[in-house]
Order: structure tokens, then sequence, then C-alpha cells
């Protein structure tokens, strides 16, 4: 792999806010992280320990992007591979430092440098394609909705699915997953909003709470899968967002 | 010779270990700032200052959940931290060196304390420094300069120390030991040791933070 100098040096120079700056010169290596980790909690290996996940950052800061393919690759493996970006080691780290949003920045550089994980590239293509992550179309979707209320229905006969109505309460949103795999979880949603009796409403284009854009690292996309179901929710004049998870 | 090496340590070289110090915190400080206003320009301001101050707080005093789930890296954090600051400024030699050459003073500990304080101290570094070498995955993560800032620390307490309790070549000790310390202020802005100044800012930006979710400070 060749590496594009240019480029890796301008995300560098993007990325290094006042906060990375800091964190990256101020974590001492402690450990005392390591409490916090679940990856730690289920294999104490050095590499489970999230200040771990820091150092290759630092080394591409250090050698101000000189580096060979090997240290881009170690990078993307550590900070993809050993890291969902739960902030718990925050809590843990006696100088509070947020080695998530750390791993978000060294996300962000590998994504910069083409070096995005396979599969969640795939799912962040079909998420700017289709609007949520599993390429689920619309008809679908609708198709899915109206097949779990007829079910509701039987035993709750006044369940509603309200499909982009304006002025409800609610806009709700889920995980692609739940949909495309587990409808017996969108039965569970509706039942439990319609027994609560809020005033909520669906979206046929913005119904995905996930944002793998902001997962991966890539600012842009992530921004514009936010503003997807933001727009969407300003257009129907809701008063909140329910995500799912 | 070594007379000329110990004025040059207690004269210039304390002038410039101290001007490197503060300004270069100062200007750590200060990039800091200009690149956080640059940043939220444009922005509604959204600090919240009573969760960075609590957040301090319950970092300065062992009041947190790592206090819990390290407890004895947290004994040893103190008990290095609390002696090395109550000596370095409350030490009756430095006090009167200091009354000396601009004639303010303060109240100083009785020098047995010093003592005392500094073998706490260092026994704390030597605790850290076994757990980074000890500990399977903290001697994983370690490099060999957090082992040397270990050392750079420990330098100054143990040849304080030796200086006063006579240990060795007494005016070598005494040279030896502001040498070290003038390096360790010299080192502190460019270091870890920088954590100084920034574990304030840092703790600051996470509790302000953690206010806007409404978890704990700490």
């Amino acid at each position: 792999m060749t590496i594009d100098t240019q480029t890796l040096s301008r995300t560098l120079a993007d990325k290094a806010g006042a906060r990375l700056e800091m964190w990256l010169s101020i974590c001492s290596r402690c450990g005392m992280c390591a409490e916090g980790c679940h990856y730690y909690a289920s294999n104490p290996r050095p590499e489970h320990v999230p200040a771990f996940r820091v150092k290759p950052l630092v080394d591409l800061y250090k050698k101000r992007g000189q580096v060979d393919a090997t240290v881009l690759e170690t990078l993307r493996d550590v900070c993809y591979g050993t890291c969902t970006m739960c902030q718990r080691c925050t809590m843990y780290c006696p100088h509070g430092i947020g080695i998530a949003a750390l791993v978000h920045a060294a996300r962000g550089v590998a994504v910069a440098m083409g070096l995005t994980p396979p599969g969640l590239a795939k799912g962040l293509e079909n998420a700017l394609e289709f609007g949520n992550n599993l390429g689920v179309t619309e008809d679908d979707f609708l198709e899915t909705v109206e097949w779990q209320l007829e079910e509701l229905q039987e035993e709750m006969p006044f369940a509603r699915a309200p499909m982009d109505k304006e002025g409800a309460e609610f806009l709700l949103t889920f995980h692609p997953r739940d949909i495309k795999f587990y409808p017996q979880n969108l039965f569970n949603y509706l039942k439990l909003y319609n027994a609560a009796g809020i005033d909520f409403t669906m979206s046929s284009k913005a119904w995905d709470s996930t944002n793998l854009g902001l997962f991966a690292g890539d600012v842009a996309k992530a921004s514009r899968l936010a503003a997807n179901v933001a727009d969407t929710a300003e257009r129907l004049k809701v008063k909140a967002l329910i995500t799912a998870e | 010779m070594i007379h000329v090496v110990y004025n040059f340590a207690v004269g210039p070289m304390v002038w410039l270990a101290f001007t490197i110090c503060i300004t270069g915190l100062a200007y750590r400080l200060i990039r800091y700032r200009r690149k956080a206003v640059a940043a939220k320009k444009g922005l509604p301001g959204d600090f919240r200052t009573t969760w960075a101050v609590r957040s301090m707080l319950y970092y300065l005093l062992p009041l947190n959940r790592t206090a819990k789930s390290s407890p004895w890296s947290t004994v040893a954090g103190f008990a290095l931290h609390i002696p090395l600051l109550v000596v370095a400024f409350f030490l009756s030699a430095h006090v009167i060196m200091l009354e000396q050459s601009w004639g303010v003073a303060w109240p100083t500990i009785p020098d047995v304390w010093a003592d005392v304080l500094t073998i706490i101290a260092l026994a704390a570094l030597g605790f850290l420094a076994l757990k980074r070498l000890l500990h399977p995955a903290l001697r994983g993560l370690t490099e060999p300069k957090d082992l040397l800032v270990l050392l750079l620390v420990a330098l100054p307490l143990l040849t304080g120390l030796a200086a006063h309790r006579q240990w060795g070549d007494y005016p070598l000790m005494l040279t030896l030991h502001v040498l070290s310390a003038n390096i360790l202020l010299m080192l502190i802005p460019f270091t870890k040791l920088s954590h100084m100044a920034l574990f304030f800012v840092s703790r600051a930006a996470t509790g302000s933070d953690f206010g806007k979710r409404q978890v704990g400070a700490w």
C-alpha cells in the first residue's frame, strides 16, 4: 500500500484540536482505565487496556505522518478492533481523558486513508443509499410495519402505527436489525408505545437510529446521516426523537 | 570545580528552569484556549462550570470510582504528590534560600518531617515503577520513557534526602540535587508532567461533558 502523505498530514492537522493535543500529551499510560473496559474484563491483555488505543495516534503525530503502511494498518486494527467507544474508560481515567474521542479521531484518519473496514464500509454505503444500514427498502419497511401492526391488533384492537404524521409528539426510530431480522421487536415497540398512549409517528424515509458514519469515524457521512433523521423530525414538527437501544 | 557547578545551578540555572517551566506551561494553556475558542466559534456556550469544578474536586480528593477500582495506585498517587509539593514548598532549606534572595518567607515544616515525607514519596515512586514492571498488562503498555519520568522525579528527592542526611559527599549531593531539580522543572512542560497544569483543564472539559449528560462528574 502506498500512502498519500498529503492527505495524511492534512487529516492529522484537521484532527489536532485542543483536546486531542492535550490528551495525547498527558496520557501517562497508568493503566487505570483498564478497570472500565469490557474488552479488558473479558481478556486482560495489554492491547485491551484503553490507553493502548492511544498509542498508534501518538506515534503518528510524533512522526508527523512520515510512517509506513504497517503503522496505519495497526492503527486501523487497534482502533476498530478493540474498542466500541462506550466511554467507560473516561470515567476511570484520573486525568479524565476522552479515550473514545481519540479512537474516533484515529478512525477518522483510517477513513481518510481509505482504510475503513469492508463490512463497516458496506453498511455505511447502505445507510447513505437506503437510509438504513441493512439496505431495507421503503416497501419492505412499510410492509413489515403493516404486518406487525396487524398481528398486534389481534390482541390490541386499538393499536395504531402512524406513518409520516405531522405534529406528533415523538418520532420513533429503530435499529435496522429489528426491522430486517427480528420483527417481533417492532411488535413489542408498537405494543409498548400504544399501551403508553403517547402521540407518536414513524417516518417512511428516516427510521434508522444508528449512525455508522459516527461509528466509522467519518464525520462528513455521520453528519449526512444525522441530518437525514433530524431534518425529518423538523419537517414532521415532532417535539422529540426516540432512538432505539 | 564542584563549587562552580553549584553556583551556576543555584544561580542562573534556577532562573532558566523556572522561566522554562512557567512559560512552557503558560504556552500550553494559551494554545489550548486558542484552539478551543476557534473550534467553538459561532456555537452557543455550553460549559458547565459547577460540574467542571466538582470533577476536579472529586479527583483532587480520593472521592472517585478510580480510588475504589485501583486503591493501591490511588494511595501511591497521593503518597507521591502530597509529600512532593509539601517538601518542595515548606522545607526550611528551600524557604531560607528564598528569604535570602528575595526576603520573602513562610512557615516551614520540621526537617524530620521532610525526611519522612521524602521517604514516603520515594516508596510511592518505587511502587509505581514496580507495578509497571510486574503487572502483566501494564508491562505490555509501558514504554521506557514511562520509567524515565519516574526516575526524573525520584532523583531530586533521593539526592535531597542524601544531602540532608549527609550521605556520601555533601557538596556533590547538594549540587546533584539542585541540578536534577532544575532539569525536572525544565522538562515539565514537554513531558507527561505537563499534567501539572493540564490535569485541571482536562478534568474541567470532561466534567463539563459529563454534566451535559447528567451523569456523575467523577
